[in-house]
């Protein structure tokens, strides 16, 4: 009951955000006039048919994607207006970006690969650096992998490492487009309760995906058509606990949105 | 059949820089092909031609200055089985004096060798004539001797000594004075701007030359008068190799040390050769590295291509795809790419080649036919493609080693091995460190690349180490093998006493004398063969400066003959060799190896008590005087003011006489510039091909790189710093091959020269500007291919749609 008597703090706001892709003499229009805020230590989820823009949505919000028009205010800043380098910045100190395909870069080992954007940023020392990507490992139950290349490890390793990796410069928000759809449930089970850990422990997460048991982790749940907002689902903060219950409540919503 | 074709079309468009790639690649080997491979047909062709149209037969004999052959040396010679029929020239070779060309504009050009006057007869040896527009020969049936009092020369006399019709050639000796209207320019394949066999050959109306006749009886001494012997063989002895049928001329005749023979065959395949030397310098190695760049670049962009594709592969494999499919996908798009080029090239080479061939006239005097030659261009095409196509099917047997559920499931085929090298991921220089990681993760296919810029410097070395081989300096004292800047000839002893000392306040009036000697020469007998003597004093023996083993001589046993000479007739140091001067013998111990322009190498060199020891009369020694000056630039001047004053004293100067080398050092610069700008441009193109595959391959890299946060201009040094890497290495492997073969490349095209050796000098400031330019180039390039990381989205960078 506490959480939701407390005014939330918004710390990102997306205002009339339109995206076009054009190939040729094709326009798809994507997003339309869209509108949106996310509050800080929420855990939102985005769910939506195949192809609504989910993803699309999702690299818009995370600097990865430029956009046909609109704005995107973080930290007081239109990030849409933001020149390369600032946009570097912003992707390398503020924001974590979590992919379903995992991207790590194939020739550096779990380790490198974790403390890379550490080492790129100009404020911590080489040895600060590899104290926190050694931690991070190891909470993530793969510190024994970490001399080892992304080839030579399980997709789930691989999905940890690109966790830790989007953690060690401690980003304001965490994005994650599908990060379990590559994994098998197992897997896909390890890599969501490190989420709501890190939820727990007040990291802002948001989060796209199909997979009706990682929706439950979100404390508000977003459902997009066409690139519109058609709905919302707010739930209390996750616990193991009270799974039943709440898991009804989401399919009741998801089954009358047509899921 | 139909999905092949939408797999063929695909290909083509979704990897057109590397159609584009082995289609230019394909070009150019087609157009250096087809011209260097037409220059040797066609030069090989019109030397056969002419000799066929002179009817210079298959042997010809010269004879030595003091032998007249006699009626039965003829006789022997006629009753030879070998021999088929035998055309016995008369000549008259004047000695000691050249002679000039009057040019019209009243210049005077002296010749450089004893002239000898034959008869022109249109009905015996019909040497071809040039037209007046000088593109083609005379009819046959328009061929006549030349007027009274008008001469033929040989066509190479046009590069030698700028000679036009028009001309007069003066021949002015002690008693008599003869001048020739030049009415006619000869094709004597003895007589061309590379080769000149013998004495310069004027021919003359019959009875102009039957006045020389009369004078050469009258005055032996200076007109002597002989003949020349062009014989052909049997059929059936056809066969039989020059060296021996040599041999049996010299048992059946008894002609031996008195005559020297050469065979026509010789000639022809000399032509051949001279033209291949340049080729095979300038173009057919250039070829070679093509080729085998082309090698890497297809090998690589397949290997690649098949990484790249390696997913979809995988799909076509598990709809039904059959190995077979893919491998005639592949062959037929970059086979047809090939043959594309091939034909373009070909047809460009025909404009090209008739730009070229008026070059070929200069080099060999004779108008070659500038037909392209098609058929062994395309044979050597032919190879190329055979074994182009040998290295596609072994790339290609990746594909069939694909299983179609592995690739799907890894989606991509994975590009590294652990990196060789262990580089801590750290601040500072963190990108140079991802760079370093990059390169050495995927070590090996930068190997190809890596030799491919080995090849390219290493041409680019021989091309700069051309352009200092022609330059004055080293032109006198490793090619002339004495040092000066001036030399004054004169005909005898008083000749010198009366004039020296008033020349040399000539020339002191303009600059200081350095250095001064005497240099004797005359043309003496050795080793089977008549050859240039030098003879020093013994205290002026240190101006020998191309020795190239042992020492100079010091006495009147001792001798210094030309490398060439010895590797001939396979004497060393410490050997005797006879020598003959008229009826004198006498016996020296050759005690050092030199080389010399002069002569086209055919030298040796005494010390003065020769001219004792052979009794050599005053007469035949030429006296030259050497200067060394201040100021090498004013010999010109100082020269003509010596002619003004002297006009009897010949004078000649290292800047002119460099100047008369103008074709050959030209050449070399040419040959320099032209090897120089194809590496660059082939190293621009084979380092973009490159970095276009590097990129392509490892932008899915560059994507998360950006994603995760750095900087745009920091990828772009991680990718772009490698090819720095590359170019260093490429570099020092270059320079290592150069320092193996660059000697033996450089003394190879010196034998042209009649030299043995020619020490290779790099303009050192040159080699550290092209290397720099080379590496910052490779960098450029890369940088340049780089900024797609800049305009991309990083959505499509790393492909997750
Ligand atoms: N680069 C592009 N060019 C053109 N159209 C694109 C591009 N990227 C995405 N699209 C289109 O935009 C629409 C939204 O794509 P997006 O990837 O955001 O969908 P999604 O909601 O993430 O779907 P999914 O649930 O299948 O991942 C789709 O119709 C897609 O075809
Ligand atoms: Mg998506």
């Amino acid at each position: 009951m506490k959480g939701r008597l407390v005014l939330k703090e918004k710390i990102l706001t997306v205002n009339n955000l339109q995206k076009i892709y054009e190939s040729g003499d094709v326009k798809n229009h994507v997003i339309e006039d869209f509108n949106l805020d996310i509050y800080k230590n929420d855990f939102t989820v985005i769910m939506g048919p195949s192809g609504s823009g989910k993803s699309t949505l999702l690299y818009c919000l995370g600097a990865m994607e430029s956009i046909t028009d609109g704005e995107i205010i973080f930290e007081n800043k239109d990030i849409s207006k933001l020149k390369n380098n600032d946009l570097s910045e912003l992707r390398l100190n503020k924001f974590g970006f979590i992919f379903q395909q995992i991207h790590l870069v194939s020739n550096l080992n779990l380790f490198e690969n974790v403390a890379l954007p550490g080492l790129a940023g100009p404020n911590r020392t080489n040895d600060a650096v590899y104290e926190t990507a050694k931690n991070l490992l190891a909470r993530f139950g793969i510190g024994d992998a970490a001399a080892r290349l992304p080839s030579q490890v399980s997709g789930g390793e691989q999905q940890r490492a690109a966790i830790a990796r989007a953690l060690i410069n401690q980003p304001t928000i965490i994005f994650a487009d599908e990060p379990t759809g590559a994994l098998n449930q197992n897997n896909s089970q390890i890599v969501m309760d490190l989420f709501s850990e890190l939820n727990n422990s007040g990291q802002t997460i948001v989060l796209v995906t199909h997979d009706k048991k990682a929706a439950l982790r979100a404390n508000r749940i977003v459902y997009i058509i066409d690139g519109s907002i058609v709905s919302e689902l707010k739930l209390e903060p996750y616990q193991a606990s009270n799974l039943k219950e709440r898991e009804e409540t989401v399919n009741d919503w998801l089954v009358s949105m047509e899921w | 059949m139909k999905a092949l074709w939408v797999l063929i079309k695909a290909q083509f468009k979704n990897k057109k820089s590397n159609y584009i790639s082995i289609f230019f690649i394909a070009l150019l080997i087609g157009l250096l092909l087809s011209l260097s491979v037409s220059m040797i047909v066609n030069v090989n062709n019109t030397a056969t031609d002419a000799a066929k149209a002179s009817n210079i037969g298959d042997y010809f004999m010269m004879f030595v200055v003091n032998y007249v052959p006699t009626d039965e040396d003829f006789e022997n010679l006629n009753q030879m089985e070998e021999i088929k029929s035998i055309r016995v020239p008369e000549k008259v070779r004047v000695i000691g004096e050249y002679g000039n060309i009057n040019k019209k504009d009243n210049e005077k050009i002296s010749l450089e060798k004893d002239p000898a006057f034959y008869a022109y007869r249109s009905d015996f040896m019909p040497f071809r004539i040039l037209s007046e527009d000088k593109k083609s020969y005379l009819p046959p049936d328009q061929v006549k001797a030349p007027e009274k009092g008008e001469a033929y020369v040989p066509i190479s006399f046009i590069a030698q000594f700028g000679v036009e019709i028009g001309d007069t050639y003066h021949l002015k000796t002690a008693e008599e004075d003869f001048k020739f209207k030049i009415s006619g320019l000869v094709e004597d394949l003895t007589q061309t701007n590379m080769i000149s066999i013998g004495e310069h050959n004027i021919y003359l109306n019959e009875s102009d030359f039957n006045l020389l006749k009369q004078v050469s009886k009258k005055n032996p001494e200076q007109f002597h008068f002989n003949y020349m012997v062009y014989f052909d063989v049997n059929e059936e002895f056809e066969t039989v190799p020059m060296n021996e049928m040599f041999k049996r001329v010299q048992e059946k005749t008894g002609l031996r040390d008195k005559a020297i023979f050469s065979g026509t065959d010789d000639l022809l395949i000399f032509f051949a050769s001279i033209i291949s030397y340049i080729i095979i310098f300038a173009i057919l190695i250039f070829i070679i590295i093509m080729f085998i760049a082309s090698l890497l670049i297809s090998n690589f962009s397949v290997a690649s291509s098949i990484e790249e594709e390696y997913k979809n592969i995988g799909v076509l494999k598990a709809i039904g795809l059959k190995n077979r499919s893919f491998n005639l996908v592949y062959i037929f798009s970059y086979i047809s790419a090939m043959i594309l080029g091939f034909v373009v090239g070909l047809l460009l080479s025909i404009p090209l080649y008739n730009m070229v061939t008026p070059y070929l006239f200069d080099v060999t005097s004779m108008l070659a036919t500038n037909q392209i030659v098609i058929l062994p261009t395309l044979i050597g095409f032919l190879i190329f493609v055979l074994i182009m196509l040998v290295f596609l099917l072994i790339q290609l047997r990746k594909i069939g080693k694909i299983v179609p559920a592995k690739a799907l499931r890894e989606g991509k085929q994975a590009n590294y091995s652990s990196s060789g090298v262990k580089i801590k991921l750290s601040k500072p220089v963190l990108n140079l460190k991802l760079s370093i990681k990059q390169f050495t993760s995927s070590a090996k296919s930068y190997i190809g690349s890596t030799f491919v810029v080995a090849f390219l410097f290493f041409f680019v070395l021989v091309s700069l180490s051309l352009t200092t081989v022609m330059t004055p300096d080293r032109m006198m004292t490793e090619f002339w093998g004495f040092d000066w800047d001036l030399i004054t000839i004169y005909d005898s002893h008083e000749e010198y006493e009366e004039n020296n000392q008033q020349i040399r306040k000539i020339i002191e009036e303009d600059v200081e004398i350095n250095d001064s000697y005497l240099v004797y020469q005359l043309p003496i007998s050795t080793l089977d063969q008549n050859v240039g003597a030098f003879i020093l004093e013994e205290k002026d023996m240190d101006q020998m400066t191309s020795i190239l083993a042992g020492r100079a001589p010091q006495d009147d046993a001792e001798v210094a003959i030309t490398k060439i000479l010895a590797d001939n007739a396979q004497i060393q140091i410490g050997d005797s060799i006879e020598v003959k001067y008229n009826d004198n013998t006498a016996d020296f111990v050759v005690t050092g190896l030199f080389q010399t322009i002069n002569q086209a190498g055919q030298a040796v060199t005494f010390a003065d008590s020769v001219i004792e020891k052979l009794a050599i009369s005053d007469k035949n020694l030429y006296i030259q005087e050497y200067y060394i000056i201040d100021n090498q630039d004013k010999g010109k001047d100082i020269a003509k003011n010596i002619n003004e004053q002297l006009p009897d004293i010949e004078v000649q100067n290292v800047v002119e006489m460099w100047e008369s080398y103008g074709l050959m050092a030209a050449g070399f610069d040419y040959l320099a510039v032209l090897i120089l700008v194809l590496s660059i441009v082939f190293a621009i193109i084979s380092s973009f091909i490159l970095a276009e595959k590097i990129f392509s391959k490892e932008e899915a890299d560059f994507g998360v790189l950006k994603a995760i946060g750095i900087k745009v201009s920091s990828i772009r040094r991680i990718f772009s710093l490698r090819f720095i890497l590359i170019g260093l290495l490429g570099l020092i492997l270059g320079f290592l091959l150069f320092l193996f073969t660059g000697n033996s490349i450089l003394s190879n095209m010196s034998l042209l020269l009649g030299l043995s050796q020619i020490r290779v000098i790099l303009p050192k400031s040159l080699v550290i500007i092209t290397s720099l330019l080379l590496v910052f180039a490779f960098w450029l390039i890369a940088h340049f291919v780089s900024r797609k990381v800049k305009k991309l989205d990083v959505r499509n960078l790393i492909n997750e749609i």
